[in-house]
């Protein structure tokens, strides 16, 4: 469509038409940009800053109350790290202990050999469990006065006491100790090996062995043990 | 003409907010916007007052241009946008010019004419404000009379009106202007 000619006259001379404004604009506009900008930024912060410090705020309070859940009240995270490892550390210590015992005894209570021929039923032992109760030392972290009830397991409550040694850190308390070893005693028949005469051997070898036990069991027997660890204890209960 | 690759270069430092090249652009289109502006706005004052106001759109939503037309024209957009908010602003009315003020001869096919860029400008600026309006968008900017319409909350038809009302008047301006220049033209020339 052709353009009207007023249209074209005054577009021509006027869609790119420019002039200079008397005053220097800029100042104006760089003033107002300044004013504009900055506190569009302080808001943002602002704004950032809130939300951080509610986070903060709320998880620190969350991880404050699950690591609080299973302890009394008035108990510290800071305490329950502490007693954390102390305890940690005696775990670790008895665990290595039993293990080195019942390897110690398991190798004393292998089946013993079997004769060439003719091939006779045997006796074999085997250690199922080692339990070792007490504690032969307990190691206990003081942090402060009002806080030793708390760390102290209530089954030492009860036992501690025979001696105890104090030092700036830590306290140690020597406890009697109790050590259970389980046996259980099982028979190998070899095929063609059940014979009266066999039977008659292992019913008198276990007799004989259940015997011991209950004499030891009423006092009427004693073993000497000797040792100062958990394994020289062991190994001689083995033997 | 503004090269591309410069262009692409002040949008980015733009974007970044780099005042320094924000004052770069400033310097480069600031005149050509500024007469947009007074083509629209009569006093000088209201024209600095838009265009200052314009060129903080522009640094402010320059992360909305797209790359899809010429950054020139997306400033002169924004600027002639503002124009229109400014007149709204001043409550822009659409009067109605008296038949007898009009002039009665049909519109001529050929204009030609020798004022100058600032004479053309003020037979615009003798326009009314409604009809200055619809002939800077229409006829210098070349929007449609729809695009009008739904700018200015008015209807096409008054759109049309209105612009073929503003030719009459400019076409009689026109003309009245170019017969000052001729008599004193003679004026001159009797005298010597």
């Amino acid at each position: 469509m052709e353009k009207h000619p007023i249209d074209k006259l005054f577009q021509e001379q006027l869609f790119e038409g420019e002039k200079t404004p008397q005053r220097d604009l800029w100042e104006r506009v760089e003033s107002k940009l300044d004013a504009s900008n900055t506190p569009k930024k302080n808001r943002r912060w602002k704004w950032l800053l809130w939300i951080g410090g509610i986070l903060l705020i709320v998880s620190s309070f969350g991880i404050r109350q699950w690591i609080q859940r299973d302890q009394p009240e008035g108990y510290t995270p800071y305490l329950l790290t502490e007693q954390v490892r102390e305890w940690w550390a005696l775990i670790q210590e008895r665990n290595e202990q039993a293990s080195i015992a019942k390897d110690s005894i398991s190798d004393k209570l292998k089946p013993a050999k079997t004769h060439s021929s003719p091939p006779y039923a045997t006796l074999s032992k085997e250690i199922t469990s080692v339990e070792e109760k007490g504690f032969q030392k307990q190691r206990v972290a003081l942090i402060d006065s009002s806080s030793q009830q708390q760390v102290l397991p209530a089954t030492l409550k009860e036992e501690s006491t025979p001696s105890t040694q104090t030092t700036d850190q830590v306290k140690v308390i020597e406890m009697p100790r109790t050590i259970k070893v389980k046996v259980k005693i099982y028979k190998q028949t070899p095929p063609g090996a059940e014979s009266k005469a066999d039977k008659d051997t292992i019913k008198t070898r276990i007799g004989r062995f259940f015997r011991k036990v209950k004499k030891i069991k009423n006092g009427e027997e004693k073993i000497k043990i000797f040792g100062q660890s958990s394994q020289e204890i062991l190994n001689q209960v083995g033997q | 003409m503004l090269h591309k690759k410069r262009e692409n270069k002040w949008i980015k430092a733009c974007k970044a907010q780099d005042r320094k090249v924000q004052r770069e652009v400033y310097e480069y289109f600031h005149r050509k916007m500024f007469f947009v502006c007074l083509r629209y706005m009569k006093q000088e004052e209201d024209a600095e007052e838009v265009m200052v106001n314009g060129f903080l759109r522009v640094f402010d939503k320059i992360t909305q241009f797209k790359n899809e037309g010429s950054f020139e024209g997306w400033i002169r957009k924004i600027m002639v946008n503002e124009c229109l908010t400014q007149l709204r602003k001043k409550k822009l009315l659409f009067v109605e010019v008296e038949a007898k003020h009009l002039s009665r001869r049909p519109v001529e096919n050929e204009a030609e004419s020798n004022l100058s860029i600032e004479e053309l400008l003020a037979c615009i600026h003798r326009l009314p404000e409604g009809y200055r309006t619809i002939f800077n968008l229409y006829a210098i900017e070349g929007y449609s009379h729809q695009e009008i319409a739904a700018q200015l909350g008015i209807s096409e038809g008054t759109s049309k009106s209105q612009l073929s009302r503003a030719r009459r008047l400019l076409q009689d301006y026109v003309e009245s202007q170019e017969n000052v220049q001729k008599n004193s033209k003679n004026g001159e020339a009797s005298y010597r």
